[in-house]
């Protein structure tokens, strides 16, 4: 298990990371989502041992993790911005990493080259943005990490690439157990493969659960009333957001749905009512927006 | 364990793997070195030489130097930064790795260099000397861009970074040096050169930490010590540097801020050093304030460039306002720790012998073993004074007490006709040695007083001997062939000496009319200080001068002069076989007696 504990980081006078608490299991696909500059990469560069922290602990199976600790070897991190040495091709870079990690398979690199239809041979900083992420995540899954962190990975790629890429992310998780920590944007996809999220703002982890849980709490429906609709205070539920669009009200809520519905009834003349799936877009910008993000009015 | 963790188990492998990538750096090497050491001398007609060995050496610096920049760059971007530290190799594996690689890549162009100058035939210079020098220079220099690399987070800073460090003990020196020159002006009778020399001599061996000891000195196994020695602590350097650094700053120019602060305050201290010959003559006050201030600006600069913000942080003007109070802390306890010797003279009987003069150049030998070689004074000891043929040690206990009275004089005050310095030196008995420096000057209402004290030590016929043997050591001819002569005349006209002037001249009436001359100068002359300082050797070119060459020489329009030079066998006179003097008419008798020749 990968667990961040209370680890601050601050760069000069920039308090960046923020008593960060992460809990992240073996054969588990760690979402990291959150505001732009939030610190997501700056977390990741942590885990990695890039960054050295102020204060707090990183631990994988209880062993604290330094830049010197046997377990860290099995870390693989793959950066958003991405870079190669000088006229590497991904031959040569594989034989480079041979090198340093000990679990790097030929056979799956060969099979992840044919699979993803790489030129092995071909200068990687001649490769396009697409071909390049291709690359790295051969390099990475090839390396057989236990920890695997992926900084946007799929950034810039085709739907069809990235089918791919979940493909085999998923595989591996399935087979060998690893913990996968994935900071993207693409919360549609997160949504899908994602076993928990951990949700960044300002530098603090504002919310990790798991995913289902996530959308066990957080409810969303839409009504139509015969009436104006007011929220009202209630134990069983939290009106956390309501809008009306035509006739129609969506709701977002925390808690008990049934409640809701049965105030909805007592006080007006429900004509539809309907519980809609609730994605993790709609879990981040509830989240992020509880913290005051994006709550500005263009007006204002 | 932690040192046994700072090598990466594939070390050997990883080294085979850079230097692979190093594959178009060898051609180009190998290419740039081929023509420039061996095509370009063959096409030019001329054999190889220790020049073209020279410029091969510094061809290798420059591409090891450019290699070390590549190579280290990686801690100065981002996205380098992450990719290279995010692997399974630590920052201290990874700089190892990147040391032992350029230091291969080195051998093998030193080696090439080396086994090409095998083939050369040295005319004037052992070539084995330029690799004594320069391949520690070379090892050193790649460690030195490891630490510039820790320390900074842009490339071109990190290249300037490992010149700066590179030549830090010489940036010391000049430091040190310019704060013997405030000693010298606050401490009457210090000198800066006696303190830099017993400074650089005695405790700062900046020719050993440069290797160019090995070269004067001779090559012994002190040399391996020592290079150990320097390894060991710029490797220190480099694990300690590397454990705080902080990776997240790079990009910045300097990433440690102690650093930072450090070369801020170094680079500020050599600026009003460097501009220190424009303002040479400026006093005590002018040298401190010109320190001040231009040590101020560079500050700001430097800073202003570091921070990239013409804003100072408060910490950079709590640093500037410390070093201010340290400067002015060095002053008061320069001046007070002076203060305390700057009156100290001697006891007569402690003193074996003592040297007075304006030369500060010995040239001698330690023993009679010794070759011959140049030395400060201040490097010299008894010994080699007393074997030098261009100095005086006078050892008469009445001339020691004499030059001491003189001594207690300068230090009441350092007024005279004109600008003069000199040194005094006094060898104790116990071996101590006691030097001061002094620069007397010219104030129009000099009272005489030195010259008075010293007048009556001139005319002492020890003082004469030793100061003009030539003129009063009746002896000091016997057994001398007859010498060679020439004379010269300057004056008005065009005067041609008949050759039978030459043949008419007879040394001993010579001597015989210039020792009149004298006798009546050291006595008439009011400049007897002048007279004292100066080196014996200037007597054979020197003329009365001063005061009293114008009290009996006035008026004089056009000086007219005979040169006349002497030259014995040089067996028979050891090493005072030459003599060239100038005969005005402040020496009357001797011209007079050169005139009648011309008959």
């Amino acid at each position: 298990m990968l667990k961040v504990n209370l680890l601050n980081k601050s760069f000069r006078k920039f308090h960046v990371l923020k008593d960060i608490n992460i809990n992240a299991e073996p054969g588990q696909i760690y979402g990291l989502v959150g505001s732009n500059g939030c610190g997501k990469t700056t977390l990741l560069k942590h885990i990695i041992q890039v960054f050295r922290q102020d204060s707090g602990e990183i631990h994988y199976n209880n062993n604290l993790i330094t830049e010197k600790s046997e377990e860290i070897k099995d870390f693989y991190y793959v950066q958003d911005d991405l870079f190669f040495p000088q006229n590497s091709t991904l031959k040569s870079l594989y034989d480079f990493e041979k090198l340093l990690y000990t679990g790097m398979s030929l056979e799956k690199f060969d099979k992840l080259v044919k699979y993803f239809k790489i030129d092995i041979n071909k200068k990687l900083n001649n490769m396009s943005k697409g071909q390049k992420r291709q690359a790295a995540f051969v390099l990475a899954m090839s390396a057989n990490p236990k920890v695997l962190l992926l900084d946007e990975i799929v950034d810039g790629l085709d739907a069809v690439i990235r089918r791919k890429f979940w493909n085999v992310l998923i595989k591996e998780v399935i087979e060998n157990n690893i913990t996968v920590i994935i900071s993207s944007h693409a919360l549609k996809e997160l949504d899908n493969i994602c076993d928990k999220v951990g949700i960044m703002h300002e530098g603090a982890i504002i919310k990790e659960e798991e995913m289902e849980s996530l959308k066990e709490n957080l409810k969303r429906v839409q009504f139509a009333i015969d009436g104006e609709y007011e929220d009202v205070i209630d134990e069983s539920y939290t009106i956390i957001k309501s809008i009306k669009v035509g006739s129609v009200y969506f709701v977002t809520l925390r808690g008990d749905v049934n409640a809701f519905r049965k105030s909805l009834e007592n006080r007006y003349k429900l004509l539809i009512f309907d519980e809609l799936a609730v994605n993790l877009e709609e879990i981040f910008i509830t989240e992020l927006g509880g913290a005051g993000y994006g709550m500005e009015e263009l007006d204002s | 364990m932690e040192w046994k963790n700072s090598i990466h188990k594939n070390t050997g492998r990883l080294v085979i793997n850079g230097l692979k990538e190093k594959r178009s750096w060898f051609l180009v090497s190998f290419l740039i070195l081929f023509i420039t050491v061996i095509i370009i001398p063959i096409i030019t007609g001329s054999r190889i030489q220790e020049g073209h060995i020279v410029v091969g050496m510094v061809e290798v610096f420059f591409l090891v130097f450019i290699n070390c920049m590549i190579d280290f760059s990686y801690m100065h971007d981002g996205r380098k930064l992450a990719y290279n530290i995010s692997k399974p190799i630590t920052d201290l594996q990874k700089i190892n790795v990147t040391i032992i690689t350029n230091m291969v890549f080195t051998a093998v162009l030193v080696a090439v260099l080396f086994i090409t100058s095998m083939f050369i035939k040295t005319s004037y210079m052992d070539i084995g000397e330029l690799f004594i020098v320069t391949v520690p220079w070379l090892i050193t220099g790649i460690f030195t861009a490891a630490i510039s690399g820790v320390l900074t987070g842009n490339s071109i800073s990190g290249s300037l970074a490992t010149i700066i460090n590179f030549t830090l003990p010489l940036s010391f020196l000049a430091i040190i040096n310019y704060f013997f020159r405030i000693v010298e002006d606050i401490a009457i009778g210090f000198n800066a050169d006696i303190l830099f020399n017993t400074f650089v001599e005695n405790y700062y061996r900046i020719d050993i930490l440069y290797f160019v000891k090995y070269v004067e000195d001779g090559f012994d196994f002190t040399y391996f010590i020592v290079l150990a020695a320097v390894l060991v602590i710029l490797y220190g350097l480099i694990y300690v540097l590397t454990k705080r650094r902080k990776h997240e700053r790079a990009g910045e120019l300097v990433v440690s801020d102690g650093y930072k602060s450090f070369i801020s305050i170094i680079i500020a201290s050599l600026v009003p050093i460097a501009f220190s010959s424009i303002f040479y003559n400026v006093g005590f006050s002018g040298r401190i304030i010109t320190f001040v201030i231009l040590f101020a600006l560079a500050y700001y600069l430097i800073n202003a460039v570091l921070e990239k913000s013409f804003r100072l942080n408060r910490y950079t003007i709590k640093l500037f306002a410390g070093f201010m109070v340290f400067f002015a802390l060095f002053i008061i306890i320069a001046d007070f720790a002076t203060n305390q010797f700057e009156g100290r003279l001697p006891v007569a009987s402690e003193i074996s012998s003592v040297y007075i003069g304006s030369n500060t150049w010995i040239y001698s030998q330690e023993t009679d073993e010794s070759e011959f070689e140049g030395r400060q004074i201040y490097s010299a000891t008894e010994e080699f004074m007393k074997k030098a043929d261009n100095v005086i040690l006078y050892e008469d206990q009445e001339t020691i007490q004499a030059i001491i009275d003189v001594h207690r004089e300068i230090i009441k005050n350092q007024d005279y006709y004109y600008n003069m310095s000199f040194v005094i030196a006094y060898y104790y008995n116990d071996g101590e040695i006691l030097y001061r420096y002094y620069n007397l000057l010219e104030k129009s209402d000099y009272d005489g007083q030195k010259d008075a004290f010293v007048k009556e030590l001139m005319n002492t016929s020890d003082f004469k001997l030793k100061r003009m043997p030539f003129v009063y050591d009746d002896n000091y001819l016997t057994g001398s062939e007859k010498p060679s002569i020439t004379i010269h005349y300057e004056g008005k006209d065009v005067r041609s000496i008949p050759q039978s002037a030459i043949g008419k001249f007879n040394v001993e009436i010579f001597r015989a009319n210039l020792k009149k001359d004298f006798d009546k100068y050291l006595i008439e002359s009011d400049t007897s200080l002048n007279f004292l300082i100066q080196s014996p050797n200037d007597f054979y070119f020197m003329e009365p001068y001063g005061r009293y060459k114008t009290e009996i020489a006035e008026p004089y329009i056009v000086e007219e002069a005979y040169y006349v030079e002497i030259s014995f066998n040089e067996e028979s006179m050891k090493s005072k076989n030459y003599f060239s003097l100038r005969v005005t008419e402040a020496f009357p008798e001797t011209y007079a007696y050169i005139e009648s020749l011309m008959d």
